[in-house]
């Protein structure tokens, strides 16, 4: 049997499962944004994040504190070992470990879950303190509160919005707190009576118009520069996280341009909220049909993203430099795919997908976070589309046991369910003969994130003897569904044959922690 | 500093006055001289245009885009769009097209490198307001009332020195302009800019310029909105800036 090579991908499993759990939690946050139903998944992101937590302090928090530096932070209630209440880490002397920064994240995501309003005020009080630290800088502020959604700590769009109105008011009506500049963590509680007081004193109507277009236009500054970088995305996960780190900011600017193209304003302001408006049409469509299409088991990858060009298409047949313009002003296409849409057909081009690298699906590291935002459990993503005549055969099989009015949604559930309930049966009585491996490729094809296939494939590699195969789908087990200690166990098991002691006795820990946290939840 | 296209900006503004919204956005919108019609009619201000070779006059192109070794590639650095101000519409030739609002970079302003001064295309516009042949010294920035059919203008000379010279100028002259903007114009109920009282103000903070006669500005008037038009694609706006403004007033002179 061969032995797992020195290289430093495979020296430490569990680090290399840290490390991509953590550039997980972004993805996380921002999918959470895109709909308001974090509520439902409170427990669910608890148990993550406490499985996080847990590997991270097996493998050292300090050695990860690299892959944080300049990410932007906010303070956590229960665990924060700076004075200062938040920005960049590594900036102006802030030092924060990470597993302070993964506590952060679980309780500002929690936090929404259970109170929208709390962490709102969280968020505001936060950047308000930036905006006094920075001698009143706007673009600071805003920046900071921006860069603060991007990576995902904002997980409602109520708070997104409720935050963003607050500081807009706190600026609009020219409150001032120099002192807030000055205070620390351990002064939260005078920030916060102070604040209170001053935006109590706040009139409900203000009429600084001059000072709200200075809001506005910043905020359309810095959002403009980030649909630059989204048109210029390298992959298909790179897109879609721009997609959604566009989603809040673009919808507040939308509501900007429907007040003030009623005002008077400079025509370039005007303009460029007229074209934000328009990105933001198209990007609230793009995004929800995709999870439409989540729910109704179409699979989430490049395709279901733009349904809603048949209708540019259309313009493009009758004027050519049209959708040029289109593409360059009015939706956020990728620049690296934008010459198939001029080229192809479309239904060519939802036939064949995108034949560029990185473009067709989603990665696996994009399976968790999806698995959030959509409320679908990894295993069940389907890849491929459910043939008609499969639909068609459910419905009539329905229609035997009595049921008329079965939908094509609910017969793809049912399709999809049947699949996975002959996956669950069949597994466990494969013994990796090359039946067994053919059965189990074409499961793979069909659902590829689904942990319980990957996990025996590796098994399958392992018993062939091909170690590095076997733990790379093991790894991928583990990132896929890392509440199933099964596993967790899975891991262990290989690198205990390979002699790796003091890594094997963490990853068996991690076995025993979700074990208990899944009977808990039990 | 920011920058969107004379074009984009002018349908963007049709599309914006039309107060509603369609399915493939402000595509539809293309009779140009009609939209910069419109244009002129929703800014009220003035208009500014910088005439510069890029090459020639690195002064203006420095003040403009920052150059990177001494910047350190972040062009924010540049005043331009805040110096400006919303009551400004500065107009340049930009080589590449920008539909949206996005940085100026060092390769916009390569506009007719290999042209020789005097021949550049942003030369040709200014000399439209000499026409007798009095050809100003360039590089200079045009300041002007309308878009299309301009009935007044002054020609201020750009110290080619270095860029706080050239920026120095600009403020100063902007500063002016705003000083003798008129928002109920000549009794005539629409805002204006004094130009006499502008070039007063411009002579007393010895600021060279020059105001071209009658015939100038009638020729001018009648070539310049055929010039837009026609240019429209190559010529882009500064973004003004909005906040902070105040800031750089106080602090004043060259950074």
């Amino acid at each position: 049997m061969e032995r797992l090579s020195a290289s430093a991908a495979f020296d430490n499993p569990l680090r290399g499962i840290v490390s991509r759990q953590l550039k997980q939690l972004k993805p996380i946050g921002l999918m959470l944004c895109d709909m308001p139903h974090v509520a439902r998944q409170r427990g669910r992101l608890e148990h993550h994040c406490n499985i996080v937590e847990q590997a991270l302090e097996l493998c050292g928090t300090a050695s990860f504190d690299e892959l944080f530096q300049g990410h932007p932070v906010i303070y956590n209630p229960s665990k924060w070992t700076s004075d200062r209440l938040g920005g960049y880490i590594g900036q102006d002397g802030l030092e924060v470990p990470t597993d302070c920064v993964v506590r952060s994240y679980g309780e500002m995501w929690l936090i929404a879950a259970r109170q929208p309003e709390a962490a709102a005020l969280h968020f505001s009080k936060c950047v308000v303190w930036m905006f006094e630290l920075s001698r009143r800088n706007l673009e600071v502020a805003l920046r900071y509160f921006l860069d603060l959604h991007r990576a995902g700590y904002i997980a409602h769009p109520q708070v997104f919005d409720e935050s963003l109105t607050y500081f807009a008011r706190y600026y609009v009506s020219g409150t001032a707190l120099p002192e807030l500049g000055q205070k620390s963590r351990a002064d939260v509680d005078s920030i916060n009576s102070l604040l209170s007081a001053a935006m109590r004193a706040v009139p409900e109507e203000l009429n600084d118009t001059a000072r709200e277009l200075e809001f506005a236009s910043v905020l359309l500054e810095l959002t403009t520069d980030d649909v630059a970088k989204a048109r210029r995305a390298a992959s298909l996960d790179d897109w879609f996280v721009h997609n959604l780190q566009l989603r809040q900011p673009t919808s507040s600017l939308a509501f900007a341009y429907h007040v003030w193209s009623k005002r008077k304003a400079p025509p370039a302001v005007l303009a460029m909220l007229s074209q934000i408006e328009e990105i933001q049409a198209d990007l609230g469509a793009k995004l929800g049909s995709q999870r439409m299409l989540a729910d109704a088991i179409f699979p989430v990858e490049w395709r279901a993203s733009v349904c809603v060009y048949p209708e540019y298409k259309r313009v493009h047949k009758t004027k050519g430099a049209a959708l040029d313009a289109i593409a360059a002003e009015r939706f956020l296409f990728p620049e690296a795919v934008r010459d198939i849409l001029r080229t192809k057909q479309l239904l060519k081009f939802l036939e064949d997908g995108v034949p560029i690298e990185g473009w067709e699906r989603y990665s696996k590291e994009m399976a968790v976070p999806l698995s959030f935002g959509y409320g679908v459990e990894t295993h069940a993503f389907r890849s491929g589309q459910i043939p008609k005549s499969q639909i068609e055969s459910m419905k009539s099989l329905a229609a035997v046991r009595g049921d008329l009015d079965m939908t094509d949604q609910k017969a793809r559930h049912a399709i999809r369910d049947g699949e996975l309930a002959v996956i669950h049966q069949e597994i466990p009585a494969m013994r990796g003969n090359e039946t067994d491996r053919e059965r189990l490729a074409k499961m793979g094809a069909a659902y590829p994130w689904n942990a319980l296939v990957v996990r025996t494939e590796g098994i399958v590699e392992g018993l062939q003897g091909r170690v590095v195969m076997a733990l790379e789908r093991f790894i991928d087990a583990v990132l896929l569904e890392p509440r199933d200690p099964m596993n967790w166990g899975a891991l262990a098991r290989l690198v205990t044959n390979n002699g790796d002691t003091a890594t094997a006795k963490k990853l068996y820990g991690m076995t025993e922690i979700t074990m208990a946290f899944a009977t808990r939840t039990k | 500093m920011k920058i969107i296209s004379l074009d984009v900006l002018a349908r963007e503004t049709a599309y914006v006055e039309a107060q509603k919204r369609n399915l493939t956005a402000s595509v539809g919108f293309d009779d140009l001289a009609a939209n910069l019609k419109l244009l002129q009619s929703r800014h009220e201000g003035m208009y500014a245009f910088l005439a510069f070779h890029p090459t020639v006059d690195v002064a203006v192109a420095n003040y403009l885009v920052p150059p990177v070794a001494s910047s350190g590639a972040d062009d924010s650095t540049s005043s331009v769009g805040m110096d400006a101000g919303a009551d400004i519409m500065l107009l340049m030739l930009s080589k590449a097209a920008a539909p949206q609002a996005r940085n100026i970079t060092r390769e916009d302003l390569g506009v007719g490198v290999q042209i020789k001064r005097e021949a550049h295309r942003a030369y040709k516009l200014a000399s439209r307001f000499f026409p007798t042949g009095r050809t100003p010294r360039f590089p200079g920035l045009i300041l002007f009332d309308k878009l299309i059919a301009p009935e007044e203008s002054i020609y201020v000379f750009l110290d080619n020195a270095d860029e706080n010279a050239v920026r120095m100028i600009c403020r100063k002259a902007f500063e002016a302009t705003r000083a003798c903007y008129d928002p109920n114009g000549k009794g005539l109920g629409k805002p204006a800019v004094d130009f006499p009282r502008l070039a007063a103000r411009l002579y007393t903070l010895e600021i060279p310029y020059a105001r071209c006669g009658e015939n100038g500005v009638r020729s001018a008037s009648l070539l310049f909105g055929a010039w837009i038009v026609k240019n429209a694609k190559a010529i882009v706006t500064a973004i003004p800036k909005l906040v902070g403004a105040a800031k750089t007033v106080a602090t004043g002179g060259a950074s």
